[in-house]
């Protein structure tokens, strides 16, 4: 909403000294009832009481929690959304998934968040700088890469260096996103030179082809592993696995303040670690 | 898109009285809504062309991984308007011509694609044509044939979110010919493929060349069914849309870069078309 308002207003200016009086006037038309629709929208989610109680006061937190979480965290971030929602009634979290640069993009565009929760910490840096976030940064999961296989394991894949068989239906992330990233590194760490059929966008792209069948083997989060169905885990097998860690931070601007502290105290929890974990994720 | 190709066959009289009208003042209400969709459409492109990389434009179109996907993107989409060509006027022709049972339903399912989320296309011909997928498990299994993460498979859904365009353009032509030349050519003998090829084709060839190069700047923009039923790789199966995609996320100047090319690809071709087929000055 607050990108679409930014440029609106760009638009607005920039035209304004070209066009006729008329269609200046008609711009002002145009523009007025969406500048309304952006000014109630931030109105909605701040929070009535943010001048008292404390943090910890279940039922002074209200309004709704934006949470963007990379696509990776998906799963196990409905489920957490869901507890936080049965501590504090009054919230309502809304979870939004995407790959990491995706979201990094739109938070850098003025996207309405309260918490970001990146598959990397490298993109909570420009967030930092050209954004900003509240406070520190808090490591809430870690997740580590598996090589997997679809159901059954028909192409008989052992071991890192079947994915250098050319006849097998090889897929990675895309090097631009997370899971590609750390997926290379790691290969070329054991020094595997992978033949990709595929670099996926995102990794739910990639899981969704490999438990299709329409892959032989990929490399996944090995919360991905633990939770899709359809997938096999054959670990990394070759050194330490390839890691990620999961930070989650509060932006400045963020319109629900209360509860977006609230949430990040609840991310450190005994509970929220115990979902973490049963969804595959290794504590921080 | 589709429906202004209906003028394409009305003859030339028909047309001037519409001109004069144009240009009347619309009622407000009509200006403001007209204002708004302007702004809709146009506001967009002013993003993209104030975050344009003007000064390195000509560095990042022309490395590497954007000349691969041109050349890809080109090839894939210009084989797919064929297709669409191929398959669509001959559907059309039945569904123009031809009256039987469902035929509604056939319609429908054949121009389902237009209406449908891509990536759901792509998925549904993963599901039928991928390597465990209902037709294509037998056919790769007998012939050894693997549509995803080739160029057939990026063809292939090019082809099927572009081929309703040309079905729709063509049939609309058909039903707005007049049928009295075919008549009279099957009157002097001429025979049922001789009227087909000699009168009824040259008839809608406006249409049927706006059907195709519509159906081509589709194909040559779709992401969700190819990236879901071809994958993507670099030189392989990544066409523009699907590099701009991914370098929007670590590249974004040489993501702007590739969709101003877009841009101005398509609007410069929607332009063309528009002087070319519906003369309107």
């Amino acid at each position: 909403m607050g990108g679409v308002c930014a440029a609106t207003h760009d638009t607005d200016v920039a035209h304004r000294a070209t066009w006729t009086r008329r269609c200046a006037a008609l711009t002002l038309l145009v523009m007025t009832p969406l500048a309304a629709g952006c000014a109630a929208a931030e109105g909605d989610v701040d929070g009535p009481n943010r001048s008292g109680a404390s943090v910890s006061g279940a039922a002074t937190l209200q309004g709704s929690l934006h949470v963007l979480v990379a696509a990776s965290l998906l799963p196990v971030a409905e489920v957490l959304a869901g507890d936080f929602e049965l501590l504090h009634p009054g919230v309502d979290v809304q979870i939004a998934g995407a790959g990491s640069s995706t979201l990094r993009e739109q938070v850098l565009a003025g996207a309405p968040a309260d918490v970001f929760i990146p598959a990397d910490p490298s993109h909570l840096q420009a967030v930092r700088h050209e954004v900003g976030i509240s406070g520190e940064s808090v490591v809430v999961a870690r997740n580590s890469l598996v090589l997997a296989v679809p159901a059954g394991n028909d192409a008989g894949v052992a071991a890192l260096a079947d994915l250098t068989r050319p006849e097998l239906l090889i897929g990675l992330c895309a090097a631009e996103v997370p899971c590609g990233a750390h997926a290379r590194a790691g290969l070329s760490r054991a020094g595997i030179e992978p033949v990709p059929d595929t670099d996926e966008p995102n990794v739910r792209a990639l899981v969704t082809k490999l438990a299709a069948g329409e892959l032989d083997a990929a490399v996944v989060y090995a919360s991905d592993a633990r939770t899709a169905a359809g997938i096999e885990s054959l670990g990394w097998g070759a050194g330490s696995a390839p890691e990620t860690t999961y930070e989650a931070a509060m932006l400045t601007e963020a319109p629900n303040t209360q509860a977006a502290e609230a949430f990040l105290d609840f991310l450190g929890s005994a509970a929220a670690r115990d979902a973490f974990v049963s969804h595959g994720f290794g504590a921080p | 898109m589709t429906s202004t190709t209906a003028s394409t066959s009305a003859p030339e009289s028909a047309r001037r009285p519409a001109r004069r009208t144009a240009r009347e003042l619309p009622p407000w209400p009509i200006a403001l809504l007209a204002g708004i969709g302007v702004v809709l459409f146009a506001l967009p492109l002013v993003g993209l062309v104030a975050r344009a990389p003007w000064t390195g434009l000509w560095a990042h179109l022309s490395s590497r991984f954007v000349v691969d996907a041109a050349v890809l993107s080109v090839v894939s989409s210009i084989a797919a308007a064929a297709v669409a060509a191929l398959v669509g006027v001959p559907l059309a022709w039945v569904l123009a011509r031809v009256s039987f049972p469902g035929r509604s339903v056939v319609r429908a399912l054949v121009t389902l694609p237009m209406v449908l989320p891509p990536v759901v296309g792509g998925a549904a011909l993963l599901f039928a044509l991928g390597r465990r997928g209902v037709v294509g498990g037998p056919l790769h299994d007998a012939t050894g044939l693997l549509l995803p993460y080739s160029i057939w498979g990026v063809i292939l859904a090019n082809a099927f979110v572009a081929t309703p365009l040309v079905i729709l353009t063509v049939e609309g032509a058909l039903r707005n010919l007049d049928r009295q030349y075919e008549h009279a050519a099957a009157t002097l003998g001429a025979s049922r493929l001789r009227v087909l090829w000699r009168v009824t084709l040259p008839m809608i060839g406006p249409a049927l060349g706006v059907a195709v190069v519509v159906a081509w700047a589709r194909a040559l923009g779709e992401f969700g069914a190819t990236v879901t039923f071809a994958g993507s790789l670099g030189g392989r199966t990544q066409t523009l849309p699907l590099a701009v995609f991914v370098a929007l996320e670590s590249n974004r100047d040489a993501a702007v870069a590739i969709s101003l090319v877009l841009v101005a690809l398509s609007l410069g071709l929607l332009i063309a078309l528009r002087d070319r087929w519906w003369p309107s000055r």
